[in-house]
């Protein structure tokens, strides 16, 4: 576990790439929080219980917003509807790392929403934050969210045994993938267009 | 043709001895025949019989005097039971006695007797002895004075070619057992006709009647109000003609239910046909051939959905004859009507006097009081349910004095100038003076009753209906006395005991339960008491005498329902836990109606974390193991249930849901559902509660599949377990444990716990007979294992009874037994026939996650490769082994491609397939079957010499 270093909350830049958008999150977006962390697989992914109740969202997406190690987004598709989250979290600008991670609404899934917004979302964090290396750490069996970090030029890295507290005191296997500054400035064909507001 | 004149003849026949065959094996059954002839050679020598056939399991002896015989039996049957015989392996002998002409021929010994006598016999069960009517009446006189035989007159049974009523008679003798079920009548078919404890007054014009009515019509609707004898008729009707349809006569209580689309479901349970979730169709395909009698009893308050039902039925199974009673007629074309007339006063009289004997014996009635009964019958219409209300009260008040009170009561609701009363209010008025006449305790007991929508045991009525007003202790004798007066009815012959109402009494009694504000309150008690019940049925269903708790289960499934849906309504949680108390019973009756209670408390959001938790676990487990619903919803149900399985805390309630949950994950993420079982089985010994461990363990054993070392584990403290609590296992656990043992190589112990299985099967399935499905389970991995060892006679054997046995039940059996079967008839060389099995087990569904699909389709490449067939065989294994998820089918693949590739001289390919073929089998993991595995080691032999 890395010890967060970061005072500030930092306020994530407004992206765009294809029809969709990344926006940061607000105290205002609790009712989509709610359901959306009630959705089957999402809350299958996270480790602690869905939110029984708008109190436990409402915590959660405080959390996020006032914590300075969290930098978190909305994403949206064009009419504006909520299609997930993704954010850095274990953000620690003294030891120039931070983990990055992303949840997409059924409706949006496997039209490569993940994969762009990743992408962006690297993209932007290496131009705006002290940052060399960021990771993203996903179940071992969640093939959604391999394709999405290797086809965002994040390198696998390894097997993290027994990484997860599942529930029911089980623990699950995750695996490893993390993009360095200079892997990142090798660059490969970013999708993204938008930029730090 | 030479006439021999009279004779005795005695018949005798191992019962079960198939069974034994296949439980002893082929040499020790060799040894118990030997024995078994010695001991009848050595009675039928003593008394001086002629052996006239010996047919392996029974012999056909000729006596010249029936005294001869019948001492013969008596011996015969005392030195089987002295045996010794080997433990689990006691013959049990039936025995038929009769008399008759006898001819002979060149061919042997002729006449009709001969097969009466195979009847009498086949009537008979195990330790039995059976007399036909002729043999007693010669014996009869013979019996010296002073005798410890005794005669016991049965009763009259349909016996084939022996007429419709036969009386048999049963030898009583110190030395003999004496108890025993009815005699086998092989006429007809099964029936689930309640035994009438009553005689049948005054009706039995009506019932020949109706016999000829129903020889006539396939639809005869018995017409009539309430109480007027309707169903009485209808089950004397059954009973006279269950000789005449060979797949039964069957029941169907229509009242208790509300919704019209249950009828296919309720004849279907009536009828003990599996549930396999196709709705109307199950019934159909499972009956469309049969020759069959139902009873449709209650059809008035759905009437369009009994015609929808009957015009179905009718049409597609040509072999169904349906007798409906109702109110009113259902309208389907082509129904008979027949009006059930109310009955003759001088009847009626009779009745009244018959029934007031059975609670006051003593009763004498005058001339003169025959008058007035003989006016009080006639004004209660002659409906029968009235006459026997006011026969409760003969005895205890004045006759004349009924008379005035239920006149006075009856010209209340006259109406018009003649004094006419609608009969229905005659009942109803016949109903009330019966009430008013209850002590207050009687009445509020009778009205509380409503709360019960069906037949109840008798502690529950103690449970739910005591309170301050009414001692519980009161409740038995009370219950006793509204049976006395024909309010209610007990079965003393049911353990426990049932109470049951007519439904005039039911609706009767509803009204004045309306009239209460007790509703709500009873309705919770009554949840509660059914709630405590399933808790006890969770314990009660693992055990040993399991079957007795399925059949209570099944016996007041009413007010299981009933409770179940008001705790779903008003106490979700406690609704969970009871259908995980119940999963047992919900396993083996698969209900359609239940497994959608499961699924609607699984969607609802309005409920407790731990409660979604709970029941999502057990749906997943339903649908990803029971093929309940598609594997992605057991998959979305698992993921469901997971996210909020740490807010189960109570730590029974926790490991179930654990359990339940890793089978649920078993297809979709076999990790966790690895990981989850480890964690449950953690928890369980944690727990320490030693009946909690064993059905935590047992029902882990189905998960194994994929995870060696767990199931390895858990098998040994499953055999530990099971060792210390004798009274703690089950078939189902059983028999899937063996299954695992045999695939990782412990033959031995396989059969071993086969036999333990096999052992706790309610009675020794027999070809034709019904089979339970725990039955079904055994005798379907009893094949295969029995296959792979390569014991294929034995394999066969059971197979081909099975098959005749599973009739037209749930196709997942049928299926995995042809599949099994196929195994049988491959290994033992049967090729052309062994293609037939696997090619139809595949054309019956082919599902590939299926252990059936594997067998099949692993066997059908396998003869393929032996019919040099190479390029069939290798694309069939190629599929299998990229795509099947179980280890073992995939490693069997292989190891049949490397044949075919050596086949083709492709030496290199074939070494890599076998190596494949060891990874996936793991040194500690899935063995080759021993049937196979001569050629596996040839295989590797050869590619050895080839690679040196
Ligand atoms: C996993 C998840 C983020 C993927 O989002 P997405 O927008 O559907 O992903 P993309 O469309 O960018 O898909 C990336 C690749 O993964 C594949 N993919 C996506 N979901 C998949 C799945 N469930 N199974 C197999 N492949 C999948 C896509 O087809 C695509 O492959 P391609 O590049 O070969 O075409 C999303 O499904 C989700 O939020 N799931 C629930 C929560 C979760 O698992 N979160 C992960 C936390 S680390």
């Amino acid at each position: 576990m890395h010890e967060t270093r970061a005072e500030q909350v930092v306020i994530g830049g407004t992206l765009v790439f294809d029809e969709w958008r990344a926006r940061p999150m607000t105290e205002a977006d609790v009712d989509f929080a709610f359901n959306f962390l009630r959705e089957e697989h999402v809350a299958y992914a996270r480790t602690p219980a869905p939110p029984q109740n708008i109190e436990g969202a409402q915590a959660w997406v405080t959390r996020s917003v006032t914590t300075p190690s969290i930098v978190p987004w909305v994403l949206e598709d064009s009419t504006g509807a909520g299609a997930g989250f993704i954010n850095l979290q274990n953000y620690d600008p003294v030891a120039g790392v931070t983990e990055v991670g992303f949840l997409v609404v059924p409706a949006a899934r496997r039209r490569g929403l993940a994969t762009k917004a990743l992408r962006a979302v690297t993209e932007w964090t290496f131009r705006n934050l002290p940052v060399h290396r960021v990771y993203l750490v996903h179940d071992l069996t969640n093939t959604g969210s391999c394709k999405a970090a290797l086809a965002s030029n994040y390198a696998t890295e390894g097997i993290l045994r027994s990484a997860r507290p599942g529930p029911g005191g089980i623990r699950l296997d995750s695996e490893i993938h993390a993009i360095t500054r200079a892997d990142f400035e090798k660059g490969y064909p970013i999708a993204s267009r938008g930029g730090a507001e | 043709m030479e006439l021999l004149g009279r004779r005795t003849l005695l018949f005798t026949d191992i019962e079960g001895s198939t069974a034994l065959l296949q439980r002893v094996g082929h040499p020790q059954f060799v040894e118990l025949m030997d024995r078994h002839h010695e001991i009848m050679r050595t009675a039928i020598r003593n008394n001086s019989g002629e052996e006239i056939r010996n047919e392996g399991d029974g012999f056909v002896v000729f006596f010249p005097d029936p005294l001869s015989g019948l001492n013969c039996a008596i011996e015969c049957q005392r030195r089987l039971r002295e045996g010794p015989w080997p433990p689990e392996a006691a013959i049990s002998v039936r025995m038929g006695l009769h008399e008759g002409e006898i001819g002979f021929s060149e061919s042997g010994h002729h006449g009709l007797a001969l097969h009466e006598a195979a009847r009498v016999s086949s009537a008979a069960h195990g330790g039995q002895v059976l007399l036909s009517e002729a043999a007693r009446d010669s014996v009869g006189n013979l019996l010296p004075e002073e005798t410890d035989i005794d005669l016991i007159e049965l009763g009259t049974f349909p016996l084939k070619d022996l007429g419709p009523r036969v009386p048999l008679i049963q030898i009583a003798h110190p030395d003999l057992e004496h108890d025993f079920p009815l005699p086998h009548s092989s006429g007809g078919g099964q029936n689930n006709l309640p035994s009438q404890l009553t005689s049948l007054i005054g009706r039995e014009g009506d019932a020949d009647d109706v016999d000829e009515l129903v020889r006539s019509h396939r639809l005869v609707t018995l017409l009539g109000s309430g109480g007027v004898g309707k169903t009485r008729l209808a089950l004397q009707v059954g009973a006279n003609l269950g000789a005449e349809f060979s797949d039964g006569v069957w029941l169907v209580e229509l009242a208790p239910i509300e919704d019209a689309t249950l009828i296919f479901d309720e004849i279907r349970r009536a009828m003990r046909i599996p549930d396999d979730g196709q709705g109307e169709r199950t019934l159909i395909d499972a009956v469309h051939e049969d020759n069959v009698l139902i009873i449709l009893d209650n059809c008035e308050h759905i009437l369009d959905g009994v015609a929808e039902a009957v015009d179905l039925l009718l049409r597609e199974c040509p072999g169904i004859r349906i007798l409906a009673t109702s109110r009113e007629p259902i309208g389907t074309p082509g129904e008979a009507r027949w009006r059930v007339p109310s009955l003759p006063t001088a009847d009626a009289v009779d009745l009244m006097i018959e029934r007031a004997r059975l609670v006051a014996p003593e009763l004498d009635v005058s001339e003169e009081e025959r008058l007035v009964l003989n006016r009080v019958c006639r004004r209660l219409d002659g409906i029968p349910l009235a006459v026997e209300l006011v026969a409760g009260r003969l005895g205890t008040i004045p006759i004349e004095e009924i008379e005035s009170r239920l006149l006075d009561r009856l010209r209340l609701l006259s109406t018009g100038s003649r004094g006419y009363v609608p009969r229905h209010k005659t009942l109803h008025a016949a109903l009330d003076w019966s009430y008013q006449l209850l002590t207050a305790d009687e009445q509020t007991l009778l009205t509380r009753l409503a709360i019960f929508p069906g037949p109840l045991e008798l502690a529950a009525a103690e449970a739910v209906c005591s309170d301050g007003a009414l001692d519980e202790y009161d409740v038995m004798d009370l219950l006793e006395s509204l049976h006395m007066k024909s309010l209610i009815s007990m079965d003393w012959s049911r353990k426990p005991t049932m109470a049951s109402r007519s439904e005039i009494v039911s609706q009767f009694a509803e009204t004045l339960l309306d009239e209460t504000s007790d509703r709500e309150r009873l309705a919770a008690r009554h949840a509660d008491h059914y709630f405590e019940l399933s808790e006890e049925a969770a314990v009660g269903l693992r055990r040993t005498n399991r079957t007795e708790w399925l059949d209570r289960i099944d016996a007041g499934r009413e007010n299981l329902s009933a409770a179940y849906d008001w705790l779903a309504q008003n106490d979700p949680d406690r609704a969970a836990v009871f259908l995980m108390n119940v999963k047992e019973w919900l396993i083996t009756s698969m209900s359609s109606a239940w497994l959608a209670r499961v699924r609607d408390l699984a969607e609802r959001d309005d409920v407790a974390p731990k409660t979604i938790a709970a029941v999502n676990a057990l749906r997943a487990m339903f649908s990803g193991f029971f093929d309940f619903e598609s594997t992605a919803i057991a998959a979305s149900a698992s993921r469901r249930a997971y996210v909020h399985i740490d807010t189960v805390v109570e730590p029974r309630e926790r490991i179930r849901v654990m359990t339940n949950l890793a089978a649920g994950f078993r297809e979709s993420e076999p990790e966790i559902a690895g990981k989850l079982a480890e964690q449950a089985l953690a928890e369980a010994e944690a727990f320490g509660v030693e009946s909690h461990l064993m059905a935590t363990t047992l029902d882990l054993l189905t998960v194994h599949d994929e995870h060696h070392e767990m199931s390895k584990r858990l098998r040994s403290s499953a055999l530990e377990l099971m060792e210390e609590n004798e009274e703690w296992t089950s078939v189902h656990p059983l028999v899937d444990g063996a299954l695992a043992m045999h695939q990782t190589g412990d033959h031995d112990q396989a059969l071993r716990w086969l036999t333990r299985a096999e052992n706790m099967l309610p009675r020794v399935p027999q070809a034709g007979g019904l089979m339970t499905e725990d039955a079904k389970v055994w005798m379907i991995w009893s094949v295969l294992i029995r296959a792979e060892i390569g014991d294929t006679d034995t394999a066969i054997l059971l197979a081909e009874d099975g098959l005749r046995a599973f009739g037209d039940g749930h196709v997942l059996y049928t299926k995995t037994l042809t599949s099994n079967y196929g195994q049988a008839l491959l290994v033992a060389g049967r090729a052309d026939e062994a293609r037939a099995a696997f090619e139809s087990t595949l054309e019956l569904d082919d599902a590939e996650h299926y252990v059936s699909f594997a067998i099949a389709s692993l066997g059908l490449a396998r003869l393929d490769l032996d019919a040099g067939n190479l390029s069939d065989a290798t694309e069939r294994l190629m599929s299998i082994a990229t795509q099947n998820r179980r280890a073992w089918v995939r490693a069997r693949a292989h190891e049949l491609l490397a044949a075919c590739c050596m086949r083709l001289q492709r030496w290199d390919e074939a070494q890599t397939h076998v190596a494949t073929a060891d990874s996936l089998r793991r040194p500690d993991g899935f063995a080759v079957p021993p049937a196979f595995a001569a050629e596996a080691e040839l295989v590797r032999n050869e590619l050895e010499q080839r690679t040196l």
